[in-house]
């Protein structure tokens, strides 16, 4: 492509000069071709452009390989993370995820963090998306020579100060929002300082126009490139991708519709966009159209939305006021949302957003494992309310109904709803996991080592067994998160961005298994003994995230699914856990208008190995690999439908269960003998699904 | 004639302090700290009573904003009511000696001084004392060795055939079969069959610990294996190894730059709080546990 080769051409004169220098002297040393770095490539060996000046790595598969990475991660710049005492910088987030050690907070007197945490492997890319709200203001408040740094109001939001109405730490954000006098509404409650929020910026703080925290917002977010900048590999080592990134933390009515917006590339719009300034998502996926995908300098963007669990049916519910749009405009909101989010976070530290029994309008037989750290109901000790087709209010407040929509699995079935509708599928996604920490430290997920997700304030077990003081979620009840799988030809931003625009990526709950998932009309029962099913997966059909072609005359007429999976390696001090069964999950809407669900166990099954609670020994039977080919016994050829496999591996200790243990027993919290924290959990592997819909559609 | 050296000052330490460093280690850890820890949280609140007295010494409580308006607000507090600027506040507080005893401005000139210290000597750094740190340090940017290698895999579900499989399967390599289509004789592994310069931890990653050692240290172009994995056996045949190596100059810059900056930071307050002992005494005082 000669625009790309122009490009890095422009881009590259210093650096080509060193590199021809470098070139000759790895000849003189005999070193192999394709291993001297600081080259310039144009494309890599598939013949793929690079979007930016890069040399070709040298580990490339074009069969693609399986990488871990985590896209979701707080640092110091996040509003609460910063409240919580976290210190950890981008760079540290960064230098975290590559392998090195990390400081923790609380920190003593020379700065010194007083808790240390490193990965035992590292990670292969890493995005971190601190909150773009508050993002200015946070940094003002933290600046010691800004013009409001002795202002009452970052007082109060460093705690210096007590936060009005004797709120929590979370009260100190009051400190940050425009007063009463500004805004003409209270803030005395909690529920009231985040509805604040979207009032607009204070003027004492922020000035006329916002001015003073839109320019730190600018400044702050050039820092986090160039920490992002600075550790992308672009030799030919491919040894880790950074992504730029940030949050869109949207939160209306204490409904979380959070997003993480993620780049391709080193392009990136000049300013992130806030909740503050923009409140709605349509207006979100608008910006990052017209200032990115339409600014024609190479910018290429997707947002993911997380935490659905917690979003009242808000996520991806389709509301009275949007059915209410001309069918036009509807059909064009969902074309704008189906390109700009081909992702959906399906777990994370807050819980796990696939799907809960016993919800309104699903048919199908209960699915046992979709009970699995549901926040919500841990919490709280019993279900959240049915929004039904409605919505609520209030879940970050521990609060409001729940939809089926705040699931994936049912947003899967929305969306094959929504196409037959108004012709498009708005929900058309595929997953990945994450953590969401608040302490720097991408990737941080082994249920074993768990130090807590939020700075200061769940730094000791006793304070991660405890209720701590979120109406959301208890502190026992958060789990490490989980980990992002990129099925990539190789590690550069490119490759994974590509992955992750085609939806070839799986979600685990924290380990790393690994799974492929293909979907075809002519794959024959033998494949999973053949050696080359992967080539003949890619070549005979579609990999995870993708659609099913139009049946060819003569194939079978129900298409055939084969997932093959891999436990976790684990190291040598920690072996992986074994797997238990490879399921395939179908959903559809039914004739009657239900959503249906069929979950069904394509290899491995039901087994007899469970867990020593003592010293968290695994016991019993599983499997090193599974591999099943299934063919879908009730395929409609009239009707749409949606596939993911689900990998599940024997039960294993839940964090808790290791904090318990450590503990002496006298010491340990009456939490630990309770019924309502479980003591194991099934660590799984999601997926993304492969569609289906009629040619006639 | 000689004269006798200056005694050193005294700065005090309340033991109730350390005390509360020792609570605050057991609910970090769940057990009491070790005598050599205690002794270190001892020195380290010594550390944090002389930042403090060097901060008041320097004067930083003049000029620190928060310290101002902190007291002034304190002032306020105390005596409500009066009309006094918040200029007149802060003296008063000063004259009380309010600013030695309130918790916020000590912790807030602690942390101003520990910056003040760290960042004392950083000079801007030039090319060429960052080229020397670079060549100070080489293995802080080794890049790893990178194999290209053809594997073949034998799936533990032949459950007992397994070792007699990996016999015949060996034996058939070993008698010329092309390494790049070898696979074909084996079980489907879903992380593929041919690696191109792949890094030692990748290997490890995907195919286990055992793979990932003979091909760091075997010579190339013989079959290798078995090797175990948590999957069953693999065998290897290693086409070229690209050594450890350190990245040029150019392409570590920006790595070593952060490496600099942070080491000198670390190592200005290293020596500022070496000075700052020396020119003082640590005394404990309050009644002993």
């Amino acid at each position: 492509m000669p625009h790309a080769t122009a490009r890095t051409t422009r881009n590259t004169g210093a650096a080509l000069a060193l590199a021809l220098l470098f070139a000759c002297s790895a000849e003189e040393r005999g070193a192999p071709q394709g291993f001297a770095p600081a080259r310039v490539d144009a494309q890599n060996a598939s013949g793929r452009p690079y979007s930016e000046p890069r040399a070709a790595c040298a580990d490339h598969d074009p069969l693609r390989q399986a990488l871990f990475g985590e896209l979701h991660l707080h640092t110091v710049h996040s509003m609460d993370a910063n409240m919580w005492d976290v210190r950890g910088t981008p760079d540290d987030a960064y230098r975290f995820a590559r392998g090195l050690r990390l400081g923790l907070a609380p920190y003593d007197a020379e700065g010194a963090p007083m808790r240390h945490a490193q990965l035992e492997r590292p990670l292969d890319f890493a995005a971190v998306t601190d909150h773009a709200l508050f993002l200015g203001a946070v940094s003002l408040c933290r600046t010691p020579n800004s013009p409001v740094y002795a202002s009452q109001r970052c007082q109060i939001y460093r705690g210096e100060l007590p936060p009005p109405g004797g709120l929590g730490i979370f009260g100190r954000l009051a400190g940050l929002v425009p007063s009463p006098e500004e805004s003409g509404l209270d803030s005395s409650d909690y529920a009231a300082v985040v509805s604040l929020i979207t009032t607009g910026r204070s003027k004492d703080l922020c000035g006329e126009g916002d001015a003073r925290c839109l320019a730190q917002m600018d400044t702050v977010w050039r820092e986090i490139q160039e920490a992002t900048e600075r550790h992308y590999d672009r030799s030919s080592a491919c040894s880790f991708s950074s992504f730029h990134g940030y949050e869109y933390t949207a939160t209306p009515g204490l409904a979380k519709v959070h997003r993480n917006v993620i780049f391709r590339n080193g392009k990136v719009p000049a300013r992130p966009v806030s909740f503050i300034d923009v409140p709605e998502a349509v207006e979100l996926w608008r910006r990052l159209q017209r200032e990115c995908l339409d600014a024609g300098n190479g910018c290429d963007v997707l947002a993911i939305p997380h935490n659905s669990n917690l979003s009242n049916g808000r996520m991806f519910g389709i509301s009275a006021d949007a059915r209410a749009l001309p069918r036009g405009e509807q059909a064009a909101r969902a074309r704008l949302r189906r390109n700009l989010e081909p992702l959906v976070e399906l777990t994370q530290i807050k819980g796990d957003s696939e799907c809960r029994n016993g919800m309104f309008g699903v048919s199908g037989a209960a699915d046992e494992f979709c009970a699995y750290e549901k926040i919500r109901v841990m919490t709280h000790g019993k279900p959240p309310e049915d929004c039904e087709e409605g919505m609520g209010f209030g879940a970050l407040g521990g609060q409001g109904c729940q939809a089926r929509s705040d699931f994936v699995r049912y947003a899967l079935i929305e969306g094959l709803r929504e196409a037959g509708r108004i012709g498009v599928n708005p929900y058309q996604m595929g997953f990945i996991g994450s953590s969401d920490a608040h302490n720097a430290n991408p990737g941080d997920t082994n249920e074993r080592s768990y130090e807590g997700w939020r700075g200061a304030l769940d730094a000791t077990p006793a304070k991660r067994l405890g209720d701590g003081d979120s109406a959301a979620i208890a502190n026992w009840a958060g789990n490490p998160g989980g980990l992002m799988g990129a099925w990539a030809e190789e590690n550069s931003r490119d490759s994974i961005f590509d992955a992750m625009k085609r939806r070839e990526t799986f979600a685990t709950s924290g380990t790393r298994l690994t799974a492929r998932f293909f979907g075809g009309w002519n794959y024959t029962e033998s494949l999973c003994e053949d050696a080359e099913l992967v080539k003949r997966g890619y070549a005979e059909g579609v990999p995870m995230g993708g659609e099913l072609p139009p049946p060819q005359s003569g194939a079978e007429v129900a298409p055939t699914f084969v997932v093959s999976a891999l436990r976790d390696p684990g190291t040598a001090a920690q072996p992986g856990g074994l797997l238990q069964r490879a399921q395939i999950v179908k959903g559809w809407v039914g004739a009657d208008g239900q959503f249906h669900q069929r979950v069904v166990d394509v290899a491995g099954g039901a087994n007899s190995a469970d867990v020593n609670l003592q010293s968290c020994a695994p016991r019993g039977p599983g499997h090193g690999a599974l591999c099943g080919v299934w063919r879908d016994p009730d395929f409609n050829p009239q009707q749409r439908a949606v596939y993911y496999a689900r990998v599940l591996e024997n039960p294993s200790c839940r964090w808790s269960t290791w904090h318990c243990n450590a503990l002496p027993e006298a010491e340990r919290p009456a939490i630990c003998g309770d019924a309502k924290l479980p003591k194991t959990i099934q660590e799984r592997l999601w997926t993304s699904p492969i569609w289906f819909n009629p040619p006639a559609s | 004639m000689a004269f006798a050296a200056p005694p050193r000052a005294i700065v005090w330490v309340n033991v109730a302090e350390v005390e509360a460093r020792a609570a605050a280690w057991q609910a970090q850890h769940g057990a009491p700290p070790s005598p050599a820890l205690h002794s270190a949280l001892t020195r380290a609140a010594g550390d944090e009573a002389l930042l403090f007295h060097e901060a008041l010494a320097r004067g930083l409580h003049e000029i620190d904003p928060v310290v101002r308006s902190g007291l002034a607000r304190n002032m306020r507090f105390l005596h409500p009511g009066g009309g006094a600027s918040d200029a007149a506040l802060y003296q008063r507080a000063l004259t009380l000696g309010l600013h030695k005893s309130d918790p916020l401005v000590r912790r807030r000139l602690i942390e101003r001084m520990r910056r003040r210290l760290s960042a004392a000597e950083l000079e801007p750094v030039s090319p060429a004392a960052l080229r020397a740190h670079y060549r100070a340090h080489p293995q802080r940017w080794r890049q790893p060795a990178r194999c290209d290698a053809s594997l073949v895999f034998l799936s533990a579900q032949r459950g007992a055939k397994l070792e007699a499989d990996g016999k015949r399967l060996l034996a058939k390599l070993r008698g010329g079969f092309p390494p790049e289509r070898a696979f074909t004789l084996g079980d489907p592994f879903l992380h593929g069959a041919q690696l191109r310069g792949a890094a030692q931890p990748r290997i490890a990653a995907r195919f286990g610990n055992q793979v990932a050692a003979a091909l760091a240290t075997a010579p190339p172009g013989r079959w290798l294996g078995p090797l175990p994995s948590p999957y069953g056996l693999h065998f290897a045949w290693l086409h070229r190894r690209a050594p450890a190596a350190i990245p040029p100059f150019e392409q570590a810059a920006p790595r070593v730059l952060a490496d600099w900056r942070g080491e000198r930071e670390r190592a200005a307050l290293h020596r500022a709080m070496q000075q700052l002992r020396a020119r003082y005494q640590i005394r404990l005082r309050g009644p002993q546990k």
